[in-house]
């Protein structure tokens, strides 16, 4: 007898269900265009120029099997629109299938629509439900549709693969910084850090007018996106940071100044970096920094913050022109000195390029600040992101070296 | 007017909520009762012609062949009796009959010619002999010397006796005496114990249960060596009056268990019972739900491992199963190999097993569940390749998965009903055949094929048959409201799912026992301890000896 | 009425999924809002709190051996105030369902069924609590021991696997927005344990009343054990300007959740966890709600009081207009109603009770 009574609830539960069936609008996974990457561009009336990079999943076409190595695996469709779901629902009406933003890697902004702000687009972004908050963010140097127009990878047969491992590689060189939406936007919510981005644009392939004279030092790491002597083809390049102050793009950062941003949060896992040699003022020493720690401590005396990062770095030497056997223990201690002031040197760079001429606290000092104050409404009062341009550096850097070569004597 | 009235019981029905029946074991008392003998007696009567005429109205002799009646004159101590046997021919052993009944009763020899009074003892003191003389008794003469068998009862009662003749004794009828002499000369052409077929176990014993109950009995009996170990005949049908043999451990099981069992086999009213799986469905507590609330097995060893464990095992005369409760859910997951193999390796196969039991629940109604509501949770380049195997095929998921689903089970049914030698030519055309030409037909795609083919292989991983049964059941549940609303169908199927098993009880332990409600899970969880560490019984069997072993069992480790 | 005896696991497993469904939704939310980077010190201090006052409730009802909180007011006040209890009881659990029904059935709707009506969500969501409640009480109680488990693991491995996105500096300033705010208007943040109720309220259905203190500090400990890890994750995870903001904020904090670079966007996996939590609680309420009103009006095997408030429940979820009047409903109606009704009527009840009975005790001491 119960089971009966429960049978006929479940019979209209069932009902109930496939009313909702014949109601709910079913996509099934075919009918949906997957986009790869978003690009927001500005136009010069003003309007939004969006960009879709949509994925063209390579179908098993009879037995010719899927190895057709065609370097389009996806199109960019772009619409002019006021807004960006509006956008989103100009390109459904276009193609015959619905846009679906589950599969999104990377969202693009082109410079001059950062310069603008960028607020109203991130909280969009953050706000959708399909777009994950694990894709990337990338400020593109050149028109985001043309960077995504040339973002066919190298190496990879699918693009979304390519986002996903081309965002890896940050971990190998230290040069830019992974960015992913969660990031950014917490960043530009929190009110102790400013947010930044990852810099991307596309190299040419040295193909023709390259400005030869940006390498100011002379080093390969002094590079932003797109300026890489690389000879090859044209593709995108993620290189440098973009800063943003509040939701503006206030300025860029090279190589070598993103190695001093990672070192400074501690975020760095592996960089390679070139020290004027000692020895001979032409040549350099690769170092290999494997392991960095920072601890810092703000003060505020008067209001003024005073900024105390204690940075401690093991390097190896992986190449160096000079004969190894000068490696001698007080050829070592040289190199270390030389080095921690080659790097004391660039990191006050970087720290008074923030300070001063960004006027943005991206590296998140703002964290240590905040345990001086008791209650938030004291630190709201102080307002910190005001006041880190008046703010007093002093890096203090350890740097231990240990040379490990196959070859000592020759 | 009646269909009002139907209205109105329905929804009565619907608004009064009926607790159902419900037993539960109790904790366990001392006192022991004795089951007393439920046939009803018809005693025989004194004169040989009304009984002769009785049996052979009872039996139809007259048009039934194989009922033989041999009339005869019994020959004891020099007197003559008229006197009748009656068997059925091929269940009864006939030389038998001829060498050791009708000889001795017939053949006159000399012992048995001379109406000498018996003579017990003697003793001769003083010249004064002193005997010990017995007078004669008929009855007595012919059970103490007339007949050489190991197995003559006296029965008085034409229901009990007509019993037994019908099992394959031979009743002996005689001239003045109220009552028959029931002798066991069963002998009828039967399977020999053969491998378990459907069980199978590499390291296991061997032995399987055929249909005979006696046999059956003596292989639990020869692997428990103990005299308290209990089998009791039941009857059951008044039509087709079959014997089931209701087997436990009196000291071990506990006693209000064994009488609940006794109880519901002695108050089955039917005409007949088939087979064990009939008599499962009358006897399960929920009959309702699908889930299998009662273990069979065919094998030997393990019905007697749950006798050890303070299980009853009921053994139905006919069928080569066992029937072992209360069960569990957890018992369903475990085969006999697990306690045979070393006890990493049997948890291993049951944590394997564990993660079939839901691939098979779950994954058709997740895979839809995921391509149409939640297609950010799949990888993107796995969305990629499901998209791209997708493109040339017209049907819709739903259908598709629905459509493979319905022809697995065709074949797995076809395979099932046609003869052997053509079972394997199913498998190939089904399966190789029908789904290499789907995928190349571009009718499905070759993903789903591998999810349905997951599904099926790990649905094979389930020991329990009537388990697998009820996963093919639940899976369509599922597949359905994965379609209608993804995660949130399946939450749906998943819950009420979950309170089926929780309402559940098998002779009063609940299904999920130990883990819900929680009892002492001390060697009776989902996963198999060392053996020297299985030192209790399960809590919720409530048994009259707690401990299997003290807490080192491996004295000899202690020197 | 034997068979609704429960033990242990299941008391405890029936206080923590209340602290849990409401986890899920926004209690973490509305404890930062009024206290922001204080937030988790808030929680340490109301579950203290709520550890204190549940002690001497727990005082107040041991002359009462094996009788739930019903009993003493009919001991109080006969059987007038017994029924008026129960029905407050009774009203306060359907407002409790539906506002929570209305809520999830949003947030499942904002998530991933856009095209469904919320009423007829709702609706499936009152249907499987009838029929869970067709299978009687105890084996609502038992559903929801198991699913607790799978909730607990989801929580700890939300806060274990966004443990890479923390800032630990997110817990300055220490005191958010004073001390004021955190220590004195934070009391009102013990609603949360408003799953004290349900604890007085199956007080006889346990199979050993002696656990009853046991079944009381565990749960509650348990439950503001959770309740600081939810807490927690919140806190470091976003900048407190955003935690307040969000609706679905633990579900906003799953969608950044990645194992390695292959598993992302886990989000959906975990609500097919909370859609089983929020079942097992919505049959709780309503088992509680039948067994009230049963206990009140003497009809213990009829089934119509539980049609009757799943109506009740129902017509709840129509009521608010907007997402607006829902936050509302949830964070102030509910706030209050819960402290007054658990915290308030109870504590009256009881102490009335206890002094009765111990004038009682002394005057028959006396003769």
């Amino acid at each position: 007898m119960k089971a009966k009574k429960i049978l006929i609830f479940l019979l209209i539960l069932l009902l109930i269900l496939i009313t909702l069936l014949g109601s709910n609008s079913v996509n099934s996974l075919d009918n949906l265009a997957y986009v790869v990457a978003i690009g927001f561009d500005i136009k010069d009336n003003g309007k939004l120029e969006l960009s879709f990079q949509i994925a063209l999943p390579s179908g098993s076409e009879g037995s010719s099997g899927s190895t057709s190595s065609q370097s389009s695996d996806s199109i960019v469709t772009s619409v002019e629109c006021n807004t960006f779901e509006s956008g989103v629902n100009l390109v459904n009406s276009y193609l015959s299938k619905e846009l679906n933003l589950s599969h999104c890697k990377a969202i693009v902004f082109s410079e001059e629509i950062a310069f603008q702000g960028i607020g109203e687009y991130l909280y969009t972004l953050i706000n959708h439900v399909e777009i994950r908050p694990t894709c990337n963010v990338i400020i593109s140097k050149c028109n985001a549709k043309y960077f995504l127009n040339n973002s066919s990878p190298l190496l990879e047969q699918l693009s979304s693969k390519y986002y996903k491992i081309a965002s890896t590689s940050e971990k190998v060189t230290g040069y830019t910084y992974n960015i992913t939406l969660l990031d950014f936007f917490s960043d530009f919510a929190d009110s102790f850090t400013e947010c930044f981005a990852t810099l991307g644009s596309v190299n040419d392939g040295g193909s023709d007018n390259r400005d030869s004279s940006i390498s100011a030092n002379g080093t390969d790491d002094s590079y932003v996106a797109s300026e890489t002597p690389i000879d090859a083809q044209k593709n995108i390049e993620n290189l440098g940071l973009a800063v943003f102050k509040g939701d503006k793009l206030v300025g860029e950062l090279n190589g070598l100044e993103c190695i001093a941003h990672l070192i400074l949060t501690n975020e760095l896992d592996n960089a390679v970096i070139s020290v004027p040699s000692p020895f001979e003022s032409t040549n350099y020493i690769d170092l290999y920094i494997t392991d960095s720690k920072c601890k810092t401590k703000v003060y505020l005396s008067n209001g003024t913050p005073y900024i105390k990062p204690d940075i401690d770095l093991s390097c190896r030497i992986i190449s160096m022109s000079d004969d190894y056997k000068d490696l001698t223990e007080e050829n070592i201690l040289l190199i270390e000195e030389y080095t921690k002031y080659y790097i004391e040197r660039f990191i006050y760079d970087y720290l008074y390029k923030t300070a001063k001429v960004f006027k943005s606290d991206i590296t998140a000092f703002g964290k240590y600040a905040v345990s001086n104050f008791s209650t938030l409404n004291e630190w709201d009062e102080y307002n910190w992101l005001d006041n880190y341009q008046n703010s007093f550096f002093n890096v203090d850097i350890n740097i231990d070296i240990i040379s490990r070569y196959l070859l000592i004597d020759t | 007017m009646k269909i009002i009235k139907k209205l109105k019981e329905f929804f009565y029905t619907l608004t009064q909520n009926q607790e159902g029946y419900n037993f539960t074991i109790s904790k366990e008392k001392t006192s022991e009762s004795q089951p007393e003998d439920l046939l009803k007696k018809q005693s025989i009567y004194p004169s040989l012609e009304v009984n002769l005429d009785y049996i052979k109205a009872r039996y139809n002799t007259l048009i039934n062949s194989d009922i033989k009646i041999r009339e005869f004159i019994l020959n004891a101590k020099g007197k003559q009796f008229k006197s009748f046997l009656i068997y059925i021919d091929g269940l009864v052993d006939t030389t038998s009959i001829n060498d050791f009944i009708l000889n001795p009763l017939m053949i006159k020899n000399f012992s048995n010619q001379t109406n000498e009074p018996q003579i017990f003892s003697e003793a001769i003191t003083n010249n004064i002999s002193v005997r010990k003389v017995k007078r004669f008794n008929i009855t007595d003469y012919i059970y103490e010397c007339l007949l050489p068998q190991n197995s003559v009862k006296k029965i008085s009662s034409f229901d009990e006796i007509v019993q037994n003749i019908n099992s394959g004794n031979c009743a002996l009828f005689v001239d003045t005496i109220n009552f028959a002499f029931d002798i066991d000369i069963k002998k009828f052409a039967q399977r020999t114990i053969s491998e378990p077929k459907n069980e199978p176990s590499v390291r296991g014993s061997q032995e399987a249960f055929v249909e005979n109950l006696r046999t059956n009995t003596s292989l639990i009996r020869r692997n428990i060596n103990n005299e308290n170990l209990i089998i009791e005949n039941i009857v059951i049908g008044k039509t087709n009056k079959n014997n089931c043999a209701v087997c436990y451990i009196k000291d071990i099981t506990n006693s209000s268990l064994v009488s609940e069992v006794k109880y519901r086999l002695n108050n089955i009213d039917v005409d007949y019972v088939l087979s064990s799986s009939e008599l499962i469905q009358l006897i399960k507590d929920d009959p309702e739900t699908t889930l299998p609330e009662i273990l069979t097995t065919e094998r030997a060893d393990k019905a007697v491992a749950s006798l050890l464990q303070g299980r009853v095992i009921i053994i139905y005369n006919g069928s080569p199963y066992a029937l072992i409760l209360p069960v569990t859910l957890f018992d369903f997951f475990t085969s006999q190999e697990d306690v045979n193999l070393n006890y990493h390796f049997s948890n291993l196969l049951k944590v394997l097993r564990g993660i079939a039991f839901f691939i098979t629940l779950l994954l058709p109604g997740l895979y839809l569940a995921v391509t149409i509501y939640h297609r950010e949770l799949l990888p993107t380049e796995l969305l990629y390749s499901i998209v791209a195997s997708r493109v040339n095929v017209p049907f819709p998921i739903v259908v598709e998965i629905i459509m493979m689903e319905l022809s697995f089970e065709l074949i797995r049914e076809a395979g099932l009903r046609v003869p052997s030698p053509l079972g394997s030519t199913v498998g190939i055309v089904g399966a190789l055949v029908l789904g290499e030409a789907a995928v190349s037909a571009n009718i499905v795609s070759p993903i789903l094929i591998i999810i349905i083919a997951i599904t099926a292989i790990s649905s094979f991983t389930i020991p329990d048959f009537s388990l697998g049964f009820h996963l093919r059941i639940a899976r369509f549940g599922y597949t359905l409201l994965g379609a209608l609303c993804g995660f949130l169908g399946i939450g749906i199927g998943i819950f009420i799912h979950l309170i089926t098993l929780c309402s559940l009880n098998s002779y009063g332990v609940p299904y999920l026992s130990p883990y819900m409600p929680k009892s002492n899970i001390r060697n009776n969880g989902y996963l198999l301890k060392p053996v020297w560490k299985r030192e209790n019984r399960s809590d919720f069997l409530n048994t009259k000896r707690t401990k299997v072993q003290n807490d080192t069992s491996m004295k000899w480790r202690k020197e | 009425m034997n068979n609704s005896k429960i033990g242990f696991v299941e008391s405890v497993s029936i206080a923590i999924i209340v602290m849990i469904s409401h986890i899920l939704l926004n209690l973490p939310n509305e404890i930062l809002s009024s206290t922001a980077s204080a937030g988790p010190l808030n929680v340490i201090y109301i579950t203290i709190l709520a550890t204190i006052i549940f002690l001497f409730f727990n005082k107040l009802f041991s002359p009462f051996k094996g009788k739930d909180i019903l009993d003493v007011a009919e001991f109080v006040g006969g059987s007038i105030l017994k029924k008026i209890i129960s029905i407050i009881y009774t009203l306060y659990f359907i407002f409790v369902a539906g506002i929570l029904i209305l809520n999830f059935s949003n947030t499942l709707k904002t998530i991933y069924l856009p095209d469904m009506p919320t009423e007829l969500l709702c609706l499936v969501f009152i249907l499987i609590a009838l029929i869970a409640n067709q299978y009687g009480f105890k084996n609502v109680s038992r559903t929801n021991a198991i699913v607790l488990p799978f909730i607990i693991v989801t929580i700890i491995i939300i806060f274990f696997s966004l443990s890479v996105h923390f800032v630990p500096e997110r817990f300055f300033p220490v005191l958010g927005y004073g001390t004021n705010n955190t220590f004195v208007l934070g009391i009102t943040n013990i609603f949360a344990f408003g799953e004290i109720l349900l604890l007085f309220l199956i007080r006889s259905n346990y199979k050993e009343p002696k656990e009853s203190k046991k079944i009381g500090l565990t749960s509650i400990i348990f439950s503001g054990l959770i309740l600081f890890l939810s807490v927690t994750a919140l806190l470091l995870i976003f900048p407190f300007a955003t935690g307040g903001e969000g609706v679905l904020s633990i579900y906003m904090i799953t969608r950044s959740i990645q194992f390695g670079k292959f598993f992302q966007r886990v989000d959906a996996l975990f609500i097919l966890i909370w859609v089983l939590v929020f079942f097992a609680y919505l049959s709780v309420v309503l088992a509680f709600a039948i067994k009230i009103t049963n206990k009140n009006t003497k009809t213990p095997t009829s089934n119509i009081p539980a049609f009757l408030i799943c109506i009740g429940i129902f017509i709840v979820t129509l009521i608010p207009q907007n997402i607006a009047q829902i936050r509302f409903v949830e964070n102030v109606i509910y706030k209050y109603a819960c402290l007054i009704i658990v915290f308030g009527m109870s504590f009256i009840i009881l102490l009335l009770g206890y002094l009765k009975k111990n004038k009682k005790s002394l005057i028959e001491g006396k003769f």
